[in-house]
C-alpha cells in the first residue's frame, strides 16, 4: 500500500503552471530522491505533499486519507501523525536551544515530551549536535541544518519529507547523515523524499526522480 | 488528542514560546497594567471629586419650596451692600395671601454686634459672630422632636440657647482660621453639643450704648441650608433682641423660605417674588448652576480619564497586536509541524487573554491603592475636603467592572482577531521571510 498517492497534481502561481498531470506513489520504508533544475518546482511539490500548499489540483492521498477538504485539526493531526520535514531553509526558532527546537512540536501537540526529548537526545548525539543552551542563532548552518533534521525525525514519522538536507554540509557531516537516515528508515520504515543534489546521495536513493515540465520523470 | 493541557506543559509551552519575546510580552503587560490602573484611578478619584462638588454644591431646599432673599447684600451687623429691596413685613404679608403658599419661615438678622466665647481643643476661644433668627423649619421635624427651639431672654437663666450651625461657615473656619492657625478641623458631628457664652450688644470692633445681653448656648444641630450664613439660633430670641437694643428700627427680614402647596406652583410663586423685586431661589435653579459646574468639572475629568483610557489601551493593543506579528513565523513553524489549532488558542488564550485579565486586576487593584492614598494624602492637607468628605476616591465595583471587562475585551478580542487571522493564513505565507 502506498503511503503517499498523488494523482494529476496541479499547481500555478499566476500564469506560471509549475505542476501539471503529476502522479506520484511512495512507498513504506523507501528512499525517493527528488532531482531537477532550479525553479522547477521542487520545493512546491514537497510543500503539496506535506499538506502546506492546499491550492493545488488533483488529488493527494496520505495513508490511504484524501487531504481535500479535510479541516485544519484533521490535516494537522495528519502532519503530526504521519509526516516530518526538514525545510529547505530550516525554519528553526533562533532563540530557542537544538533540544527545544527538536521538541517543540511535542511540547504543542500534546506528546510525551519525555519521549521525544529522549529520541532527541539520540538523534542530536548521532547527528554530532550541541545539546547545551547554545541557541539554535549562534549555531553553524551545518548544525542548523542538522537539527531541522533531527526535529523532522523525532515524531517517527511515516514519511520524511526532506529539501536538501545537506545542502549546508560536508561530505563526511552528509555521510554521518544519510547513514543515520538509512538506519532509522530500515528501524522505522518511514519513507524519505528528498530533494537532493549530491551524486553520493543519490547512490543511495530506491528511486531518482526528476520534475521536469511539471511532471516526475524516473531516472534510469 | 488530548485537548487540554497539563500545567506543566502549558509551563513548558510558554516558555519555549515567549523565549527571546519576555520584553515585549511584559511591555504588553505592562501596559495593559498602566492602562488599567489608570482607568481606575481617574474613575475613583473623578467620581470622589464630582461627590465633593455635590456636597459643596448641593442645597436641603425641598422642591415644593422658593426661598425669598433681598436684592441688597446685608449679613446681620454689617452691611456690604446697600439700595437694595427689603423684605418687609408688608411684602411678606402679601405673599403670605397668596392661594398658592401653604406656609412662610421667616429668617431674621441680629443687627446687633455680638461675639461668641468658647473652648475649642482645650484653647479658650472667641470670635465677632452674626446670629441669624430661624424657624423651626431649618431643623426637620425629626430635630424638632429632641430640641425645643423656642428660646427668649427670660429663659437664659434656664436654658442653653440652641444653635443650629451652618456647615458653610464650619467650612470657612475650616478653610480660613483653622487652617492659617494650626488648630483642628471640625466636622459638623464633632461640634454637636459644643457649649459656648454668647454677647449680644458689644463685639471686638463694636459696642452699643446698651448694656449687653449675655447668654449660654450650645449647637443643637447644623444645616447645609445655603441660606444660612451665620449661627442660626430662634427667630424669636433675634427678633426680641432686635427690638431690645435698636427699638425704633423696622423690622427686616433676611430671608423667606416660602413653602407652596403644591410643587408645580413654585415657578408661579417665584414670578410673584420677582415682581416684587426680590430674589429667588428654587432647589431646581440651585441645582441647574451646580449641576453645571460639576457637569464642567466631570467633563473635563472624564475627557482626561478617556484620553489617557484610549492612548493607554491603543498602546496595549498595538504592543499586543505587534507580538504577534513578530510570531507569525513561529507560529507558521508551529502548524508546519502539526500543531493543532485549538492547542495554539489555548496557548494564545493563556498567555494574553489569562494573563491579560491578570494584568488588569493587578492594574485596578494598584490603582484602587493609588486613588486611596490620593485620597488620605489630599484629605490630610486639607481639613476642608475632610470636613466636606470621607474619601476623595469612590470606587463604584460595577462601574469599575465594567471599564475593565471593556479594556480586556477591546485588547485581547483586537488580539484574538489578529490571532485568528494568522491561523487562518496558509503556511506557506506564514512561513515566508
Amino acid at each position: 500500500m502506498s503511503i503517499i498517492e498523488a494523482r494529476n497534481i496541479e499547481r500555478s502561481f499566476e500564469d506560471l503552471t509549475v505542476l501539471s498531470g503529476l502522479d506520484l506513489d511512495v512507498q513504506k520504508g523507501e528512499f525517493l530522491a527528488i532531482v531537477g533544475k532550479s525553479g522547477v518546482g521542487k520545493s512546491t511539490l514537497l510543500a503539496i505533499l506535506g499538506t502546506h500548499d492546499l491550492d493545488h489540483g488533483g488529488t493527494l492521498k496520505i495513508a490511504d486519507t484524501e487531504t481535500d477538504g479535510l479541516s485544519s485539526p484533521a490535516l494537522a493531526s495528519l502532519r503530526r501523525e504521519y509526516l516530518g520535514f526538514v525545510f529547505q531553509d530550516f525554519y528553526l526558532l533562533p532563540a530557542l536551544t537544538a533540544m527545544e527546537n527538536v521538541i517543540l512540536p511535542t511540547v504543542f501537540s500534546g506528546g510525551i515530551v519525555k519521549n521525544a526529548t529522549a529520541q532527541a537526545l539520540d538523534i542530536l548525539d548521532k547527528l554530532s549536535v550541541r545539546t547545551n543552551e547554545t541557541p539554535t542563532s549562534l549555531l553553524s548552518r551545518g548544525e542548523r541544518q542538522r537539527v531541522a533534521v533531527a526535529r523532522g525525525l523525532v515524531n517517527k514519522p511515516s514519511v520524511l519529507l526532506a529539501d536538501e538536507p545537506s545542502a549546508s554540509l560536508d561530505e563526511e557531516s552528509e555521510k554521518t547523515l544519510f547513514d543515520l537516515l538509512d538506519d532509522l528508515r530500515k528501524q522505522q520504515n518511514f519513507a524519505l523524499i528528498a530533494v537532493v543534489h549530491s551524486k553520493a546521495v543519490l547512490h543511495r536513493a530506491d528511486r531518482i526522480l526528476e520534475l521536469k515540465d511539471g511532471a516526475l520523470h524516473e531516472v534510469v | 488528542m488530548v485537548l487540554f493541557m497539563k500545567s506543566s506543559e502549558v509551563k513548558l509551552a510558554l516558555h519555549l514560546w515567549n523565549r527571546g519575546h519576555w520584553m515585549d510580552y511584559l511591555f504588553s503587560q505592562g501596559m495593559l497594567f498602566t492602562a488599567s490602573l489608570l482607568l481606575v484611578f481617574f474613575i475613583s478619584i473623578g467620581l470622589g471629586v464630582q461627590n465633593l462638588l455635590d456636597r459643596f454644591l448641593s442645597s436641603d431646599l425641598p422642591a415644593e419650596q422658593v426661598r425669598v432673599t433681598p436684592s441688597g447684600m446685608q449679613v446681620g451687623f454689617f452691611q456690604t451692600e446697600t439700595g437694595g429691596m427689603e423684605i418687609t413685613e408688608e411684602i411678606k404679608s402679601e405673599l403670605e395671601n397668596s392661594p398658592l403658599v401653604e406656609r412662610i419661615d421667616p429668617q431674621i438678622y441680629a443687627h446687633v454686634p455680638a461675639l461668641l466665647r468658647g473652648q475649642l481643643g482645650g484653647q479658650p476661644y472667641y470670635t465677632d459672630i452674626t446670629l441669624e433668627g430661624v424657624t423651626g423649619e431649618f431643623l426637620g421635624d425629626s430635630l424638632l422632636e429632641d430640641i425645643d427651639w423656642s428660646y427668649a431672654l427670660e429663659d437664659s437663666s434656664s436654658r442653653f440657647l440652641p444653635i443650629i450651625l451652618s456647615e458653610n461657615l464650619l467650612l470657612l473656619y475650616n478653610a480660613g482660621f483653622a487652617e492659617s492657625n494650626n488648630l483642628l478641623g471640625l466636622t459638623p458631628d464633632g461640634v454637636l453639643g459644643t457649649e459656648c457664652i454668647v454677647t449680644l450688644g458689644r463685639s471686638s470692633i463694636a459696642d452699643l450704648d446698651n448694656p449687653p445681653v449675655t447668654v449660654r448656648a450650645r449647637i443643637e444641630a447644623t444645616s447645609r441650608n445655603m441660606n444660612l450664613f451665620a449661627i442660626g439660633v430662634p427667630f424669636e430670641f433675634v427678633d426680641e433682641m432686635n427690638s431690645l437694643f435698636l427699638p425704633d428700627d423696622t423690622r427686616r427680614f433676611s430671608a423667606l423660605v416660602i413653602t407652596a402647596k403644591r410643587a408645580e406652583d413654585v415657578p408661579e410663586i417665584v414670578r410673584l417674588v420677582e415682581e416684587t423685586g426680590l430674589r429667588a431661589e428654587t432647589r431646581r435653579g440651585i441645582a441647574q448652576k451646580a449641576e453645571i459646574l460639576v457637569g464642567a468639572v466631570t467633563a473635563a475629568l472624564s475627557a482626561l480619564a478617556a484620553a489617557i483610557l484610549l492612548s493607554a489601551l491603543s498602546s496595549a493593543i498595538h504592543t499586543l497586536v505587534a507580538d504577534l506579528k513578530n510570531r507569525r513565523f513561529a507560529l507558521g513553524v508551529l502548524m508546519a509541524l502539526g500543531t493543532p489549532h485549538n492547542r495554539l488558542a489555548m496557548i494564545f488564550a493563556f498567555q494574553i487573554l489569562f494573563m491579560s485579565f491578570i494584568s488588569m486586576v493587578l492594574g485596578a487593584v494598584l490603582g484602587c491603592l493609588l486613588a486611596w492614598g490620593a485620597s488620605i494624602a489630599l484629605l490630610s492637607l486639607s481639613p476642608v475636603l475632610r470636613a466636606a468628605v470621607d474619601s476623595l476616591a469612590v470606587f463604584p465595583a460595577g462601574w469599575l467592572a465594567t471599564g475593565i471587562g471593556v479594556m480586556l475585551a477591546a485588547s485581547t478580542g483586537t488580539a484574538y482577531i489578529f490571532f485568528g487571522r494568522i491561523l487562518k493564513t496558509p503556511v506557506t505565507r506564514l512561513l515566508r521571510p
